[in-house]
């Protein structure tokens, strides 16, 4: 292990030491030859492996250094083969394990032979551009395997766009060492060691990026690399800086880069998963900088500045520290004027204990997942959302959060799971829903929430699914419009401390599964509307204290499953009609307290098991069933299960079971 | 006690004393009599049994997802 002490003449240095593990050469590998300024030459170290040939090809632009025109260049393929290529065309080689020498081609302790390719323009001429990304002529649709170990690079006459190495061909995939020894004035390093991904020593001091506007992608996916030297030099003039250490998981310090003047700076770091500290200057001129420290999990502090007055209003600044879970702070006033998404803004931060200070953000429409699941957060911060239209999952997850201002919800179209999952909350501020189209799940799982707040919602809203389930705790629910709403999906599922419901309008809810399930304290069942309700499964089981309900129109069930099961307190069921073709498997089962059911039309197997009906009573309720074939009703203990004329129902056509 | 005659169709079906139907009876007091199954019911002398030898899965008590 070395100890390195991170820190170069610039602003501002990184004050932590970190532990490096250097990569040690392979003392069995063929020495590569020195290399120096003024040669125009590249060498490769490449291995053959013994389960397959190695191809190789690359693409060479070679010219008379006086009059440019396109000459030739040679490949010396390092097993005996020397070959002259002419200028712009494709060089390729198959190399067979067997075939090759042990002299020429030594095996490493890896089990693989070696060769050195050097490749060199003819005489009078220089390279003027390089391109690895060439498919082998006989094998266009074959994947090559990994196979250059290590290259030096010296061109110094590639200037301009022509500087092209990594990239998504895996060419390189890997390669431990690189080296740049010259190039010309290049003006794009756009993915020079982009999936580089086995790189662990780098060299690119001999870059000249002097006239380079685009660095985008250069050390992207670099999956080995732990440290990149200070080798960028002034880059004050460059504009593109996209994607730049993207997804470099064990580079462990940034090296100095000065964004000032960027344009671009998308997903500058993102993946930098052992990163302590990370400083970045997103400047005024920056167009796209979304995703900056996204999924950098060790990041514990950040410095620099972001100024986002310059951000194209369509990318937004999206997810910028998602998933960054050991920072505690993010120390910064954001400016949002001209900012439209704050989705995932600082999701999955799990220790963010300080949320940033956002200002005018009146015109972020989207602050989706905002602040899912930051568990140790406790206040929402203020934000002005009155131009928000998805809020979906806003604060999700966040467990610990006590504390919520009144946020404007007005223009909020898109509601789901805004303070899902909230336990930390008792009370909250009224809301305006009135533009929601769906509030599903928005207050699910308050355990701690006493006060459901006066929320505001209109003919818009169709859905409240889940709203409020598993929010043991609230004692009232008012009253909100519900009139265009299809689905009450347990709505209300598991309130155990409510004792009674509004009457909603729900003349258009076809979707009541468990919508008044297990709420053990419910009273009495509210006069709701369910004309239009088809499935109502669980609609109201386990509600142990109700003793009344309304004879409710079920005239368009399809499935009343469990629907009025175990209401020990409920006595009478009432002349409700029950459509014949509707599921009714144990519909009244274990309401050990029913002692009348006068519901009518009943024509599926069904139970009436652990009622309180007597014999006359359950004669009656057998006068009411359907005629049937093949269905079975359960009327085991009651108090006539015995002594019932049980032929009433058999002359109908059903089984009884008792 | 969970013993009876059980029926598997859609859902599991018990009659812990006796099961009739227009075309046949059974009675607990007879269940050595029949020759199962009957019309699809067996005799079981618990719950687990029937459920084993239909394959269902006992129930589940819902739980929070988060």
């Amino acid at each position: 292990m070395v100890k390195l002490k991170v820190g170069q003449p610039g602003p501002p240095t990184t004050s932590y030491t970190y532990e490096r593990t250097p990569w040690v050469r392979p003392s069995d590998w063929l020495t590569m030859p020195t290399v120096t300024e003024t040669d125009d030459k590249v060498v490769m170290l490449v291995a053959v492996y013994p389960d397959a040939p190695t191809y190789e090809v690359f693409r060479f632009y070679s010219q008379d250094i006086n009059t440019n025109v396109g000459t030739t260049y040679q490949v010396d393929w390092g097993d005996g083969n020397i070959e002259t290529v002419d200028h712009a065309l494709d060089a390729y080689h198959t190399y067979n394990y067997t075939d090759l020498g042990l002299a020429s081609a030594p095996v490493t302790s890896e089990g693989w032979k070696q060769v050195l390719i050097t490749i060199t323009p003819t005489e009078g001429s220089s390279f003027r551009r390089l391109d690895y990304h060439r498919s082998h002529p006989e094998f266009i649709n074959i994947t090559f395997p990994n196979r250059v170990k290590e290259i030096i690079i010296s061109t110094p006459y590639v200037s301009g766009p022509h500087w092209y190495l990594g990239g998504s061909r895996n060419f390189f995939g890997d390669c431990k060492k690189a080296t740049i020894i010259k190039t010309g004035a290049i003006t794009t390093a756009y993915n020079t060691f982009n999936s580089f991904y086995s790189l662990e020593e780098v060299d690119f001091e001999g870059m000249d990026l002097s006239a380079a506007t685009n660095i985008s992608g250069m050390f992207s996916s670099c999956y080995k690399i732990q440290e990149i030297p200070n080798h960028f030099g002034d880059t004050s003039h460059i504009q593109y800086f996209d994607v730049l250490f993207n997804f470099c998981p064990e580079l462990l310090s940034l090296p100095e880069v000065d964004t000032s003047n960027a344009l671009g700076m998308y997903y500058y770091i993102r993946d930098c998963r052992k990163l302590k500290e990370a400083h970045v200057v997103v400047p005024s001129t920056c167009r796209r900088c979304e995703r900056i420290f996204e999924n950098c999990h060790s990041l514990e502090k950040v410095t620099g500045s972001f100024d986002f007055t310059g951000i194209t209003i369509s990318y937004g600044v999206v997810n910028m520290f998602a998933a960054c879970i050991s920072l505690k702070e993010i120390p910064f006033t954001f400016d949002c004027s001209v900012v439209e998404r704050l989705d995932a803004f600082c999701s999955n931060m799990y220790w963010l204990e300080t949320p940033p200070t956002f200002i005018n953000t009146s015109n972020v429409t989207n602050f989706s997942s905002m602040f899912t699941s930051c568990t140790a957060l406790k206040r929402a911060p203020e934000l002005d959302t009155s131009s928000a239209i998805y809020v979906n999952d806003m604060f999700s997850g966040c467990a610990n959060l006590a504390y919520v201002p009144e946020y404007d919800f007005s223009s909020a179209q898109q509601c789901i799971r805004v303070f899902n999952s909230c336990w930390s909350v008792t009370s909250y501020p009224d809301f305006d829903f009135s533009s929601a189209t769906t509030i599903e799940q928005a207050f699910y799982n308050n355990r701690n929430l006493i006060n459901f707040p006066n929320i505001t919602t209109s003919t818009a809203l169709t859905s409240i699914k889940n709203l409020l389930s598993f929010s043991y705790n609230v004692l009232s629910v008012p009253y909100f419009e519900t009139a265009n709403v299809t689905t009450f999906y347990s709505a209300f599922r598991y309130c155990f401390k409510l004792d009674s419901l509004p009457n909603f309008n729900t003349s258009n809810v076809t979707d009541f599964f468990y919508a008044m399930d297990t709420m053990y304290n419910l009273k009495e069942l509210p006069n709701w509307d369910t004309s239009s309700g088809t499935d109502l499964r669980n609609f109201a089981y386990a509600n142990i204290r109700a003793t009344s309900m309304p004879a409710y129109d079920l005239s368009s069930a399809t499935n009343l499953t469990n629907a009025f099961r175990n209401m020990p307190q409920m006595r009478v069921v009432p002349a409700i009609n029950i459509p014949s073709s509707a599921t009714a498997t144990d519909i009244f089962r274990d309401s050990f307290g029913m002692d009348r059911i006068e519901a009518v039309g009943i024509g599926q197997t069904t139970s009436v098991y652990n009622c309180n009906l007597g014999e006359d009573n359950l004669n009656y309720f057998f006068d009411n069933l359907a005629t049937v074939s093949g269905k079975t009703v359960a009327i085991g203990l009651n108090p006539g299960t015995a002594t019932c004329d049980r032929t009433i129902a058999t002359a109908k056509g059903w089984t009884v079971s008792g | 006690m969970t013993e009876g005659f059980y029926k598997f169709d859609t859902i599991l079906l018990w009659g812990p004393n006796f099961v009739e139907s227009p075309t046949y009876a059974l009675y607990k007091e007879n269940k050595e009599d029949y020759t199962y199954p009957v019309d699809g019911w067996y005799w079981f002398e618990s719950l687990e049994e029937a459920q084993n030898f239909f394959g269902i899965e006992p129930e589940e008590e819902s739980e929070i997802i988060i």
